[in-house]
């Protein structure tokens, strides 16, 4: 803005300027004019020139007064009359003569008349001249001729005074007009210099206003450099320092006068120590994590913003450095207490799973022990002491189950394993399995579902099957000798299936004034009537924190007296495909097996072992014992069983490493293998059917249990379905879909992958963590795709793993993985030669 | 004639009272036979001296011959009364002053036609007022401006250019008036 009124103001100086020079122009030849005229008038080339002409008649009149006084004076009169005459002949002569008069009187028209002058007094002169005596005779002649010459003088001296009169007018009419316009002249010069002098006294007062402006914000910003609290170093292009301000000083320890010597990759190293090359080149601003260096050598670390700004066309770099030791520290701090909190979750988590199991494996020893009696008692008696050793076992079990369930959700939240599932199943098996205990206390337990059919649906099964149980055996226990309904509709919506589950009462009610409370933790209603307080108060509260991770309802009606209503609503999405059918819980009944096994048992708890074997050969299968996988794996390798029954955690050696082993070489190579877990948690599942274990079974293990699971296995044990490199079903299915070019093409392909990845993965190290579990999940979609299952499971958990714990050591899975792909691709390329020539 | 010859008598010593014999003479014969000779040896300047009161005091009267015998001085100059360049012969007016003894007072001169002009003792300088009686190598008639004109070398300088210069070149002049 300023600057555009300073340019407004160089206009109107230029335009001053050239006024003036104008002027000057002009002025110039004007006094040369005057100064032309000045010079005229100073030597006037004129006379009295009007005095002179009229001159002319006084002396003409005085010849002829002294020609008439010759009347009475005679001769004596004669030589005044002669003087008269010669000086009216010598005047006429001078009018004659000078060229300034003959001019005036020409001028004036009368050069005739003056000629007849002339002519006159020249007539005269013979007389004049003459005899005295005639010329006082001949008097009268001669006032005759003269008077004939009256006239004509007073013409010249009429018209010629005119004349003169005038030209003397003019004359001065032009000086003054002259100095009129030199005047002009002058005063617009004077105005045009005048108008500059007042510009330039503008336009001083002007910059003089800027330059203080200027001063104040150079002040303000010296003000500002010298009292910030960050650093500011000022550089060249060169990274020449050229400023250092005073926190730069204490901040690095360098005096100002040093600093200004130095270059500024001399206080500056990059992270490691290393040189900079500051200034950077790159436009804009920039900030970096540096370190610096003092005076006397040390480093602090730093964080180093650059901005840069062209002056007088050079580029000049700030920098502004700030110690960030505190900042560093405080993320160290964060970072180990991150690690410490990642640590006591794990501790947590193992201390869970070892509780689990600690607490589990015992009794599952009871309940096993239990369950074998209970073909050899014999005594009514000892049958109904069974019975409550039991069902305290039962309870027991349940309790601890609980208690653990809810510790590990309060650990590590709820994880749902989505899975399809038959619902209906799902709802028979837990009505069945807790019919008795309804009927124990005189309840009739009904189930209606509406649909009748209501289908597949994705989910979590067991959590599900959790939250059935659990509210129906919380109505069961509230309730005797009434009725207890569960009803489930299943509706249609956008977004899934909309499921309300409702298990209704016609137990004792809740007090209105309770029914906010049970859901919570630890709450246990009373039941009035009832001798023994049963549960821990945890079921309701594990059952919300499900649906609410389910995304779900969860409520209750009642009515002290009449019964209480428990509903849920979930939203579950419809199930595309079945896998797997959940097996169907059969009713009770004497259970026949098929033909007997050859069954390995390895089983690292004594009391669990004989149950389990007992069991086994109370069905005649035949039973070797194996305290643990190392044994166990020895075993199954030089004999080869139908069978094996496998423990997960033992000693020495557990039974992942054992199943490893087993499959890896050996007459069982192939034998089914069941493992036996205290505790099943998903990532667990994955590992193991990745080893080759077909089944997993959690203990405690009901003789129901074993009988069912073996059924499923009469003949001889193919190899699972989980246990191939190459699914031929998979594959199947996948090249009748393409042409026979295309599969070979994208099989051709898929081996190129794999091998690229295996090549890739061996680099795993050096590659960043994201990039390598795309590549994972990339691999892992197309052998899953192809049917490499074993392979596939492998990237599947390896994927898992990567996105759980990014700093996982991969060197360990470098060669299972590679190994496992030379096997896939033996098989793919066999598979492909065979497509080929089909 | 006389003048001349008087003057050459006074430079020699030796011969002075032989020549003052011979002036003594002739001067007493000459009055009258100067007055039957032609007018050219007449006075044509009068010189009056008066007194306060304007009353004369007394006169000299000067010859053509006389104001010859005077320092000769000429020079050549343009007039406004005339065309062309003229050449003027005369004696400059302050050495007729100096001849008349006259130093500190102003003088009067008149013309024929009764014309009047004044000097101051500083106007009358050499090189400045000359008495012209001779102009172009011929003496001026009284009708052409003579017998005796006073010009000044109007050509030389600027100042000679005035109007009051131009007044005071006064021709047919005949008579010269001091106060004392």
């Amino acid at each position: 803005m300023a600057s555009s009124r300073i340019k407004a103001r160089w206009i109107q100086g230029v335009l001053l300027t050239s006024v003036s020079v104008f002027a000057l122009g002009l002025l110039v030849p004007l006094w040369l004019e005057v100064t032309d005229r000045l010079e005229q008038l100073r030597t006037a080339r004129s006379d009295t020139v009007i005095w002179t002409v009229v001159q002319l008649e006084v002396e003409y009149l005085e010849f002829e007064m002294a020609a008439r006084a010759l009347e009475t004076r005679r001769e004596e009169g004669l030589p005044e009359l002669r003087r008269r005459f010669n000086v009216l002949y010598s005047r006429i002569g001078t009018l004659q003569q000078s060229p300034l008069y003959r001019v005036a009187i020409t001028e004036a028209g009368e050069f005739q008349n003056l000629g007849v002058l002339v002519s006159g007094v020249e007539a005269l002169l013979p007389l004049i001249d003459g005899p005295d005596a005639d010329l006082v005779e001949k008097r009268g002649l001669l006032i005759q001729q003269l008077s004939a010459l009256h006239v004509p003088t007073r013409r010249i001296v009429a018209n010629g005074n005119y004349v003169l009169t005038t030209r003397a007018e003019v004359a001065r009419e032009e000086a003054a007009k002259l100095l009129w316009r030199l005047g002009i002249v002058s005063l617009i010069l004077f105005s045009g210099l005048f108008g500059l002098a007042a510009l330039f006294s503008r336009l001083y007062v002007i910059y003089k206003r800027r330059a203080r402006e200027n001063l104040i914000t150079s002040q303000r910003l010296a003000t500002v450099v010298t009292t910030s609290p960050d650093a500011i170093i000022v550089t060249d292009a060169d990274g020449n320092i050229s400023d250092f301000n005073p926190a730069a000083v204490s901040l690095l320890n360098y005096e100002r006068e040093i600093a200004l010597t130095k270059r500024l990759s001399d206080l500056i190293r990059d992270e490691t120590g290393q040189p900079t090359s500051l200034p950077a080149a790159q436009r804009g601003f920039f900030r970096q994590r540096m370190s610096g260096r003092t005076q006397d050598g040390s480093s602090i670390p730093l964080e180093v913003s650059q901005g840069a700004t062209s002056f007088d066309h050079q580029r000049v770099y700030i920098y502004f450095l700030r110690n960030i030791s505190d900042r560093l520290n405080a993320e160290e701090a964060l970072l180990a207490s991150r690690d410490r909190a990642l640590v006591g979750e794990r501790a947590k988590a193992h201390f869970l799973a070892v509780m689990s199991h600690e607490m589990r494996t015992p009794l599952n020893g009871i309940l096993g022990v239990i369950d074998l009696m209970r073909d050899s008692v014999k005594t009514e008696k000892d049958s109904h002491y069974l019975a409550l050793l039991e069902r305290s076992g039962q309870i027991l079990l349940g309790h601890v189950n609980e208690v653990l369930d809810i510790t590990e959700i309060e650990a590590r939240g709820i994880n749902l394993n989505i899975a399809p599932f038959h619902l209906d199943a799902l709802l028979d098996e837990v009505s069945a399995s807790l019919r008795v205990a309804a009927r124990a206390k005189g309840n009739q337990l009904t189930l209606t579902c509406d649909p009748e059919e209501l289908g597949h649906f994705m989910g979590d099964a067991m959590r599900l099957r959790q939250i059935v149980a659990n509210l129906l055996s919380n109505a069961i226990k509230f309730t005797s000798g009434g009725q207890i309904d569960l009803m489930v509709t299943a509706t249609k919506t956008p977004a899934g299936n909309r499921l309300e589950i409702q298990v209704a009462d016609t137990g004792i009610g809740i007090d209105e004034s309770l029914q906010g409370s049970v859901f919570d933790d630890f709450v246990r209603l009373d039941r009035g009537r009832a001798s023994q307080a049963e549960g821990t108060g945890l079921g309701l509260g594990i059952v919300r924190r499900i649906v609410t991770a389910m995304g779900g309802e969860i409520g209750v009606d009642s009515m002290k007296g009449e019964g209480s209503l428990f509903w849920v609503i979930l939203t579950l999405p419809v199930a595309e495909q079945v896998l797997q059918t959940v097996p169907i819980e059969e009713p009770e009944g004497p259970e026949t097996v098929g033909r007997p096994l050859n069954v390995l048992l390895v089983e690292d708890n004594a009391t669990n072992r004989f149950v389990l074997k007992e069991m086994l050969e109370q069905d005649q299968h035949t039973v070797v014992e194996a305290e643990n996988g190392q044994i166990g794996a020895e075993i199954a390798r030089r004999r080869k069983f139908d069978v094996i029954l496998m423990d997960i955690n033992m000693p020495v050696m557990g039974g992942v490493q054992a199943t490893r082993l087993i499959r890896s070489d050996g007459v069982s190579k192939n034998t089914r293998i069941i493992a036996l877990t205290a505790h099943v948690l998903d990532q667990d599942t994955q590992l193991y059917r990745e080893v080759g274990i077909d089944r997993v079974v959690s203990k405690p293990i009901s003789r129901r249990n074993i009988y069912r699971v073996l059924r499923g296995e009469a003949t001889e044990a193919e190899p699972g379905r989980l246990n191939k490199t190459l699914d031929p079903i998979v594959l199947e299915q996948f090249s009748q879909s393409l042409s026979s070019e295309n599969v070979s093409k994208l099989l051709r392909g898929i081996i190129k992958e794999g091998d690229s990845f295996v090549q890739v993965f061996s680099q795993a190290s050096v590659m960043p963590r994201s990039t390598l579990t795309d590549l994972v999940h990339e691999f892992s979609g197309s052998c899953a795709m192809i049917g490499a299952v074993r392979l596939r499971n492998t990237l599947a958990r390896l994927e898992s793993t990567l996105r759980r714990n990014s700093d996982e050591d991969l060197r360990p899975w470098v060669e299972p993985l590679r190994v496992l792909w030379r096997e896939t691709r033996t098989e793919l390329h066999a598979y492909v030669k065979h497509a080929g020539t089909a | 004639m006389v003048g001349v010859s008087v003057s050459w008598g006074l430079r020699m010593n030796w011969s002075r009272h032989i020549w003052a014999w011979v002036v003594l003479v002739v001067s007493v014969i000459s009055p009258p036979m100067s007055a039957i000779a032609d007018s050219s040896s007449s006075f044509v300047l009068e010189v009056v001296f008066l007194d306060k009161k304007e009353q004369p005091v007394s006169s000299i009267s000067l010859s053509m011959e006389e104001l010859m015998a005077l320092p000769v001085a000429e020079f050549e100059t343009t007039t406004i009364w005339s065309e062309g360049k003229q050449h003027f012969r005369g004696v400059w007016l302050s050495d007729l002053m100096v001849h008349l003894n006259i130093a500190e007072e102003d003088v009067y001169l008149s013309a024929l036609n009764e014309y009047l002009v004044e000097f101051t003792p500083d106007e009358i300088v050499p090189g400045g007022p000359l008495v012209a009686y001779e102009r172009n190598g011929t003496s001026m008639s009284p009708r052409d401006k003579g017998p005796l004109w006073v010009v000044f070398p109007y050509d030389q300088d600027p100042k000679f250019q005035t109007e009051s210069v131009f007044a005071q070149s006064i021709w047919q002049l005949d008579r010269i008036e001091v106060y004392r």
